[in-house]
């Protein structure tokens, strides 16, 4: 509760205004009581104060639901995920080439798809990967890195069942 | 009022307390300090529906009683809406009462209408994406007014710092916000009233 607003502050408020501010405890003892009596003194008083109530109640959890995350935050996030997830890609075509030195055209390709990311050069030791074996298809001629990428991706963009559970349970 | 006991206090005798068990005992000392506050302002609201003291007195035991048992999953800023919404229930399950018989209305709590009904669900759903989709569109400043005092819990003072504006315009723009979501919820009154 606000126990230094000044009693001039109210002369102008409406009835909307002293029914918010009640409901949110924002009102000072005094205000409280004035604003109480009026409660009992005026029907109207009272229904419009349940009329908020039902307003704040539907406004709360909808309120709670929405993401409130700045855009400026929400695209640095973005960013970096795009960024995790090329440097990741970068880390899988240069193993491979490493290991088959017949991908320089994929390499070339894959460090292009980075760059497009980022001003910055990612190396590839940045990002720490769990490679799955099986999205590398090492007998074969092709190495299908967009596949993998796409699949890397998707592992750190979605959250896991844990971090869901984290998640849901911290939003309760 | 007389008001029911409270739940057993932890003695050190007892065994280790569940983190959940500690976190009962949170919300309810809040919620309790919630009822506290607004005590007078229930029993006058009550009384402006409901002829007899006692009744009104009946009435606010009912309220607290529901809040025990039901107020865990009420967010911290809507308690004391919550706690005008269960009165307005109470006092009105009360006249119902008298009205039909007490008999059959003895097992019915003052909000299991509401969950039973098909209609009044689908309604409900309406109306919160109503809500939702207005919320969305609402000016970015008032939005956030709105999110800082009831998602981050802010008083309006700590609003006005964080936004670096005047109090009274952070209250002015709670209001407007009020406004507009209010005549979501109440599509009969007049559109035409603009802020």
């Amino acid at each position: 509760m606000n126990e230094t607003r000044n009693h001039a502050d109210d002369l102008d408020w409406d009835d909307a205004q002293w029914c918010q501010l009640y409901l949110l405890g924002e009102l000072s003892p005094e205000q409280s009581e004035r604003f109480e009596r009026r409660i009992g003194e005026s029907p109207e008083i009272a229904e419009q104060l349940l009329s908020h109530s039902d307003l704040l109640l539907a406004i709360a959890p909808e309120i709670a639901g929405v993401s409130h995350r700045p855009i400026a935050a929400r695209n640095r996030t973005q960013t970096f995920a795009m960024v995790a997830i090329a440097a990741s890609l970068m880390a899988v075509v240069t193993a491979g080439w490493y290991q088959r030195q017949r991908r320089s055209e994929e390499l070339l390709i894959a460090r292009a798809w980075v760059e497009t990311f980022s001003d910055d050069p990612v190396d590839s030791r940045d990002v720490v990967v769990t490679l799955d074996e099986s999205l590398v298809d090492t007998d074969g001629e092709h190495f299908d890195w967009m596949f993998v990428a796409v699949s890397i991706g998707d592992s750190l963009v979605q959250p896991t069942t844990d971090q869901r559970e984290r998640e849901s349970f911290n939003e309760g | 009022m007389t008001r029911p006991t409270t739940p057993e206090e932890p003695t050190p005798n007892q065994p280790t307390q569940s983190l959940k068990k500690i976190n009962d005992d949170d919300w309810r000392a809040d919620f309790r300090e919630a009822f506290r506050s607004v005590e007078s302002g229930l029993r006058r609201f009550l009384s402006t529906r409901l002829a007899q003291p006692s009744d009104v007195d009946d009435c606010l035991q009912s309220v607290f009683l529901t809040m025990e048992q039901d107020g865990q999953s009420v967010a911290a800023v809507s308690r004391r809406a919550w706690l005008f919404r269960v009165a307005a229930n109470h006092s009105a399950l009360h006249w119902r009462r008298k009205a039909v018989g007490e008999k059959a209305l003895t097992k019915r709590s003052s909000t299991e209408h509401i969950e039973d009904d098909p209609a009044a669900r689908m309604i409900e759903t309406e109306t919160k994406d109503r809500l939702r989709a207005c919320i969305e569109q609402l000016p970015g400043n008032y939005r956030d007014v709105i999110r800082l005092r009831i998602d981050e819990n802010l008083n309006f003072e700590q609003i006005a710092d964080r936004l670096d504006i005047p109090l009274g315009t952070a209250l002015t723009w709670m209001r407007r916000a009020t406004q507009r979501l209010r005549r979501e919820l109440e599509p009969e009154q007049d559109h035409d009233n603009k802020d």
